[in-house]
């Protein structure tokens, strides 16, 4: 999977570089455009328009294509089209979750949270948001591999009555696979909620909602290759929310009017879930040959370096001593190698990945690694040939800073 | 390989082959990959524009050095505030090169406004662009394009850099209205190596012009001649707001004290208005600021005790790493768009660090803290911070 990234000619020639032909390894971040999606973009943009809530027949037009939208993402959910709230992302339906259910509770009395130590950045803003309403929001420690503690998921839900305790399904820097069916139990078992966030693992691993017993689930459209801006939030039927914008649609919990071209992508990624989780024993191979490629390119350390059941198979986080992490992904990018370091929601900053704070200690050491890490991350579309070329840039970018670090000029 | 002979401004500005001009600051050939400082300004913007279409590999670098008051954060045209970042990957994205913000506010909040204030409440006269230029473009950003792979590391500053003899030579910009050599003295060999002024022999309305023919979106931006961190509301008020009102005596040059001022940082060398002070004596002298002590005391005197015989700057850096001779036709410069005024070397210290001039024009208002700029003809040689300055009766008042 190569991309020009060129978003139009432009009227200066630029040199001839590897940059001209990047290969994309920044799924996590967001996946292309799968080719069902852009098909669906592409069609319905020439004659699907008006407002799904209008009576009239292009206003039924529209209200079809949403509905069939819906459909997708429900039959490829497991789940009924009745269940889901169609939002902006998961960011959005992480919120929604948050919000929906605790602000009722925290009008009336206080209200406590637990969210996992190394969960989505969106869902530690809402908590943080939420903690300044006066909600006890507490996160849950994880271990090296970014992993929960269930005993100490339980001892927390013994020392306070806690509404909602929100757990992802993968990490989005690790790839490390949250035991969410356990956790469920063990909250249920307390009387509170399980809120997952399975952004991650959708269309990686087998999917089965109603075996994880979870209360509510949200999805992101940017990575199963939908168009970015589509997301939902799945809700148990029985479990009640307070809306956060209000409006007569999505059964009155997200008011305004649907981003129906960007849904129909959304439906349509959705409808091929089943061939992307196919081809994800593929991509693990090829996430193994480049880690089996960069193992070669001097003292390097991989962070979750976990069994094949515990991880997503499509995220390598490593780690190179002594170099700058955002220094490294843009001279990877230069010489033609989309990365990123930490989450693409982390980065844009120096400040260090939560992430990795989280599985982290404060040794000389591990400030060493975190610094230095680099999260790539593949999918479908790419080839051997991609992972091989890419590896060869990466391997001779960092040998060139390690020559640049041994002399500097 | 010989250095192709320069063309004379005049001539430069008659027949504007700006491409050539390009190349030949350069010094590298086509398809070099070459980073350049984008602050969003016009002048790196057309840099940018004319190096990639001279076939360069070119990507863009800005540097966030400051977080922006909520408040001012709508005041335009500034350096390197979030609008200029936008502004910068904007033309970027239009020439379709790379372009990476870069988060240097750790740095320059060390390297640069923390010294400037402190200079200003110890009653100097800082100036923040050296520093920025010295520690942030020739340090870090240099160090920042080496790692990325770049040959070079250009800018849009108005001053030229040729290699006389093999070594980096430092000249005023072709642009007389537009020099920006004075900031640039702090100038390592092995940076100016480096670095390129692919501007330097272009005037601003050629820039202007350059830019709106590559259809850079910021080719009509207006430009600040704020410092960049403190914005419109002006260093006084930024200095109040931060670290309160330093009120202190007015004295004269004998130690008598005068009055009283609400703030050593509304105060400048050289400053007439504000005083609060009548003019003195049968001839009504007015008053003028002649010095500011590290203690808060404001010292006022005549005109006549503004006048500079001589010079000491310390911190001196020398592009060539070492410093001028005695007996050599020097002109030193003291503040941006001064006068460069005739002098000669009185001594050196052994390190090359101190310098004692000796001033053969007239020169005025010599702040402690300002930026002495040493330069033979339009080359400049190096400079350093002013430390002190003595009148030609031998009085000192600085």
């Amino acid at each position: 999977m190569t991309d020009s990234a060129q978003p139009k000619p432009p009227p200066a020639r630029t040199g001839e570089t590897a940059a001209a032909s990047l290969i994309y390894l920044d799924y996590a971040a967001a996946a292309p455009l799968c080719e069902p999606a852009r098909q669906a973009v592409v069609d319905a943009a020439h004659h699907v328009w008006g407002n799904p809530s209008s009576v009239h027949g292009r206003g039924q037009l529209a209200r079809g294509a949403l509905d069939r939208a819906r459909r997708q993402v429900a039959t490829a959910l497991g789940v009924r089209p009745g269940e889901l709230v169609l939002t902006s992302g998961a960011t959005e339906a992480n919120a929604l979750a948050w919000r929906g259910v605790l602000a009722p509770l925290l009008a009336a009395a206080p209200a406590a949270a637990l969210f996992g130590a190394v969960e989505h950045p969106s869902v530690r803003a809402v908590a943080q948001a939420l903690a300044a309403q006066g909600l006890g929001a507490e996160a849950i420690a994880v271990d090296r591999q970014g992993v929960i503690d269930l005993a100490q998921l339980e001892l927390q839900l013994r020392n306070r009555r806690v509404a909602l305790v929100s757990l992802q399904w993968v990490n989005q820097e690790l790839g490390s696979v949250q035991p969410v069916a356990e956790a469920a139990q063990l909250v249920h078992a307390h009387g509170g909620l399980l809120h997952c966030d399975a952004t991650q693992g959708w269309g990686k691993l087998p999917l089965d909602v109603l075996a994880m017993a979870v209360d509510l689930l949200s999805v992101s459209g940017a990575k199963i290759g939908a168009p970015s801006g589509t997301g939902a939030l799945w809700i148990k039927p029985g479990v009640r929310l307070q809306a956060v914008q209000p409006g007569h649609q999505e059964q009155g919990l997200r008011g305004g009017t649907e981003n129906l071209l960007g849904l129909i992508g959304f439906g349509a990624a959705a409808a091929a879930i089943g061939d992307r989780l196919a081809l994800a024993p593929e991509v693990r191979a090829l996430r193994d040959r480049l880690w089996a490629i960069l193992q070669d390119s001097g003292p390097v350390h991989r962070h979750a370096a976990l069994p094949e059941a515990q991880e997503s198979g499509h995220i390598l986080s490593v780690a190179w001593p002594g170099m700058e992490a955002p220094r490294l992904v843009m001279a990877m990018d230069l010489a033609g190698v989309a990365a990123s370091a930490g989450s693409a929601c982390a980065s844009g900053t120096q400040q260090p990945s939560p992430v990795l704070q989280a599985i982290g200690d404060s040794s000389a050491e591990w400030l060493t690694l975190r610094r230095a890490t680099v999260r790539f991350s593949v999918g479908p579309g790419l080839t051997t040939q991609d992972i091989e070329l890419a590896g060869e840039r990466i391997r001779s970018t960092i040998e060139r800073l390690r020559g640049r670090m041994r002399s500097p000029d | 390989m010989p250095m192709p002979v320069p063309l004379p401004h005049s001539t430069a500005a008659l027949t504007p082959d700006i491409g050539a001009m390009v190349r030949r600051a350069m010094r590298l050939p086509p398809g070099a990959t070459v980073a350049v400082a984008m602050s969003g300004g016009v002048d790196s913007s057309c840099v940018a524009g004319l190096l990639a279409e001279a076939g360069y590999n070119v990507f863009g670098l800005t540097a966030r050095l400051y977080d922006v008051d909520p408040a001012a954060a709508r005041r335009a045209g500034s350096c390197c505030a979030p609008e200029d970042a936008r502004d910068a990957r904007e033309v970027a994205q239009t020439l379709g090169i790379r372009h990476y913000a870069v988060d240097e506010r750790e740095a320059f909040a060390q390297a640069v406004i923390e010294p400037f204030a402190q200079a200003w409440l110890g009653g100097e006269t800082p100036n923040p662009c050296v520093s920025c230029n010295q520690f942030l473009k020739f340090d870090r950003l240099v160090e920042m394009a080496r790692d990325l792979g770049a040959q070079a590391l250009a800018t849009g500053h108005y001053a030229r850099l040729e290699l006389r003899n093999g070594r980096p030579a430092l000249l005023r910009g072709a642009d007389a209205a537009k020099d920006q050599a004075y900031f640039l003295y702090p100038l390592p060999a092995d940076a100016a190596e480096f670095l390129r002024f692919p501007i330097g022999e272009l005037t601003k309305p050629q820039v202007r012009d350059e830019a709106e023919r590559l259809g850079l979106p910021t080719a009509a931006k207006r430009e600040s001649m704020d410092i960049c961190f403190v914005g419109s509301e002006g260093t006084q008020a930024w200095l109040e707001k931060r670290y309160g009102a330093t009120s202190g005596p007015l004295v004269d040059v004998a130690g008598t004290r005068l009055g009283q001022h609400a703030g050593v940082t509304g105060f400048t060398v050289g400053q007439r208005q504000g005083l609060g002070l009548r003019p003195q004596g049968p001839q009504a002298e007015p008053w003028f600021v002649v010095d500011k002590r590290a203690d808060g005391a404001v010292v006022v005197g005549h005109r006549a005790q503004l006048q500079v015989a001589e010079l000491e700057l310390g911190n001196c850096l020398w592009i060539s790493g070492t410093p001028p001779e005695a007996g050599l036709d020097l002109a030193v410069q003291i503040r941006h768009r001064g006068q460069a005024v005739p002098c000669g070397v009185i001594d050196v210290s052994a390190d090359g660090r101190t310098l004692r001039l000796a001033i053969r024009g007239e020169l005025q208002a010599a702040a402690r803290g300002q930026s002495g700029v040493v330069l033979i003809q339009d080359q400049v040689l190096g400079g350093g911070v002013i430390r002190s300055a003595r009148g030609p009766a031998k009085e000192a008042h600085g």
